[in-house]
């Protein structure tokens, strides 16, 4: 249980490759807040490129600096709730001893976005782990602010699976933008976490035939596991021909992109239909160079942006209770606080891990 | 203040009543105009209020009187019109903003004290400035004019070059044609069983206005015997649902806007028409309302008053003091005399 002035672990960002494995605080809660005793808290793709200065968090020349240092990382958590501020608990449905999941973004409830239920794209958002008022998952507790969106999750899920809530959420949201119909050939690029999210939700869908690629075969195997029909490794297959024969000429029907490269771009404007849905979830780690008239001229495509898990949380929750949901081999890695930065060095080089989580 | 105060249905008195006070977060409108609902004749003399005694009205516009605490987006003195459904806040429409389908609403004039009085109190959030060059009496009537926006949005708007029918040419009825044609639709036809209705359809511009046993025939000869694009059936009768239904075109979209006054049988060589033809029928329920956004029905309908895409001022009939409206008020229940809107002033 939190008491009064009683201290914890937690890992705090101060600057790029400034992270310190530090005793603060445990947060007390204040009205509409709850605070969690943190079970698991994943290393995300996001939480290695803050780690390494990525300008696109730090800010540069064009764009401002998100993260707030010093700042507690980590959005992909679960905890037990050990403290409800006045009100949480009638509001969230939960009590003390509880399991609990928020998501990752804390929306401001007062913007444009926010009036049409867009929350997940808030002018003013607040996302965990990078923001001084949402202080992330990588200590022993950490506070739910009242604007948060928080969820009871069941007991029965174990660790592993709980931990993954938050990107399966996001896994599930690139699915749902790509209208995937029954009989759709839909190509996943990029095996990662999210991709093999994407996968496993993908098949829920029932498509025509459902093809994962990546260039590492350990990954494939997984994705077969989780519901692939069929593996491609770019770095072996010739995926332009493979494609063009499996669907008559005509291309896949729904491509989503989650490989972070501009490789991945381009190869799903090539391999996909006229008319086709092209789902774009990557943050890509450099610009991409296209001919842009594909879009129109050439294909009509329809790009579809894909970004969080709106929505998505109860939905997650519900099919891994109900076991619909596979997620055999995402998670490869636990390990203490005190190896996050193991931890992060394995996440980047991404050679064996796949899902690493840091239990505190 | 004076007020109508509704006692049981159809007891329906001009008299005394303490003013309203304002609390935090709520402010005390003084009401210049408002409107008589079509829904408000049934209302007060057949189906009565959520409770008793109760002010009715709902459509209305005035001028901020007084501010509760914490109340930042309007001060004493502004111009104002008011969304009259009080939503929760807390339940899966209004987290989408869809706050006419709150699951547990409130509303100003049914079920908490409406505007047929000299000041009502609404909450901050439900506020709209009304912009210059829009006077009261135009600001009373943004209700309809939403609801009439609302009706042609469901039905995914009109595009240019498409034939918009309309069963019912009460005010709303004449909104909805004054909207399509904003739109840009090429033929706009109204149908009516009341000759003054008619009249005053041709009077603003609307040529194709006749008699409502006509439709069928009038509609074929518009459009070579294909049917309308849009059809919207805004009086509440079973025959107009019916001849909606039957003026639609191929691939068509039927707008239920009326309140429903009856049962409607529909013949079976209806039923199947709409079938064969694969009409889409739309449910169309209040309006939409935006507190931080400004391309929601309301904003945009006084978006459209202030820009004259709406004309208004014809639609008002009657202009009635507070203290003469109970006698006007049972005219209409009576049908003595032609009616079209009849704005209340305090």
């Amino acid at each position: 249980m939190s008491e009064t002035g009683a201290s914890m672990q937690a890992v705090r960002c101060y600057a790029p490759e400034d992270y310190r494995l530090e005793r603060i605080p445990v947060p007390e809660p204040r009205p509409g807040e709850v605070i969690v005793q943190v079970e698991a808290c994943g290393i995300c793709a996001g939480d290695v490129k803050c780690f390494y200065g990525n300008p696109s968090i730090w800010g540069d020349a064009t764009r401002p600096r998100y993260v707030q240092p010093p700042v507690v990382p980590g959005h992909e958590f679960v905890g037990r709730v050990v403290a409800l501020g006045e009100g949480a608990g009638e509001r969230f449905g939960l009590k003390v001893g509880d399991r609990a999941v928020a998501e990752q973004i804390v929306p401001c409830g007062r913007c444009r976005m926010c009036d049409r239920g867009m929350y997940w794209l808030c002018r003013d958002r607040e996302i965990f782990g990078f923001r001084e008022k949402a202080q992330g998952g990588w200590a022993q507790y950490m506070r739910y602010p009242a604007n948060a969106r928080v969820y009871r999750v069941p007991d029965s899920l174990p660790t592993e699976q709980a931990a993954l809530i938050e990107p399966l959420a996001c896994s599930m949201h690139a699915v749902d933008r790509g209208q995937i119909q029954f009989g759709d050939v839909v190509v996943i690029a990029g095996m990662g976490p999210l991709g093999l999210g994407m996968v496993a939700c993908a098949r829920l869908k029932n498509p025509g035939l459902l093809i994962a690629l990546d260039l590492r075969d350990h990954r494939l195997e997984i994705a077969k596991r989780l519901g692939a029909d069929m593996v491609l490794n770019p770095s072996r297959d010739d995926v332009r021909a493979e494609i063009k024969r499996l669907t008559d000429g005509y291309g896949c029907d729904v491509y989503i992109e989650a490989t972070g490269h501009p490789q991945g771009v381009l190869l799903g404007l090539d391999i996909i239909r006229k008319a086709g849905n092209f789902v774009e979830f990557s943050v890509l780690q450099e610009p991409v160079t296209v001919d842009w008239t594909i879009l129109g001229d050439v294909k009509e495509l329809n790009v579809y942006g894909s970004h969080l898990g709106p929505y998505c949380y109860p939905k997650v929750i519900d099919y891994l209770t109900r076991g619909l949901l596979k997620t055999d081999g995402i998670v490869t890695h636990q390990l203490p606080l005190s190896d996050f930065r193991h931890g992060i060095e394995m996440v980047h080089e991404g050679k064996e891990s796949i899902k690493v989580l840091l239990v505190p | 203040m004076n007020a109508l105060v509704l006692h049981a249905v159809g007891d329906l008195r001009y008299e005394q009543v303490p003013t309203p006070q304002p609390g935090a977060g709520e402010v005390l409108v003084r009401v210049a105009y408002c409107g008589v609902c079509g829904s408000d004749i049934p209302r007060i003399f057949v189906k009565g209020t959520y409770r008793f005694p109760l002010i009715c009205g709902h459509e209305f516009a005035g001028v901020v009187e007084r501010c509760g605490e914490g109340v930042q987006r309007v001060s004493p003195g502004d111009r104002v019109t008011v969304f009259p459904l009080l939503w929760c806040g807390r339940c899966s429409a209004c987290e989408r903003g869809r706050y006419a389908q709150c699951e547990h609403y409130d509303y100003l004039g049914s079920r908490r004290d409406g505007a047929f009085a000299e000041y009502v109190v609404a909450p901050e959030r439900n506020l709209l400035k009304v912009p210059d060059g829009v006077s009261l009496q135009e600001a009373a009537m943004t209700e309809p004019a939403a609801v009439a926006y609302h009706a042609l949005r469901r039905a995914g708007g009109v595009a240019p070059g498409e034939t918009v029918a309309i069963f019912g040419a009460g005010p709303i009825g004449l909104m909805v044609a004054q909207w399509a044609r904003v739109m840009g639709a090429s033929q706009i036809a109204l149908f009516d069983v009341v000759d003054e209705k008619i009249a005053l359809a041709q009077r603003l511009g609307f040529t194709h206005a006749y008699h409502s046993h006509r439709a069928e025939e009038i509609i074929a000869s518009l459009t070579q015997g294909k049917g309308a694009h849009v059809c919207v059936e805004a009086a509440g009768v079973p025959q107009t649902l019916l001849q909606a239904c039957a003026c639609a075109r191929s691939g068509g979209r039927v707008v239920l806007l009326g309140n429903p006054a009856g049962d409607a049988t529909v013949p079976t060589g209806l039923w199947s028409q709409l079938m064969r033809r694969e009409v889409n029928l739309f449910g169309t329920w209040n309006s939409e309302y935006a507190v931080y956004s400004e391309d929601d029905d309301w904003h945009t309908a006084l978006r459209a008053m202030a820009e004259g895409w709406l004309q208004l001022m014809p639609l008002v009939s009657h202009q009635v003091p507070l203290s003469e409206a109970v006698h006007t008020l049972h005219a209409m229940r009576e049908g003595k005399g032609f009616f079209c809107k009849v704005l209340i002033q305090p």
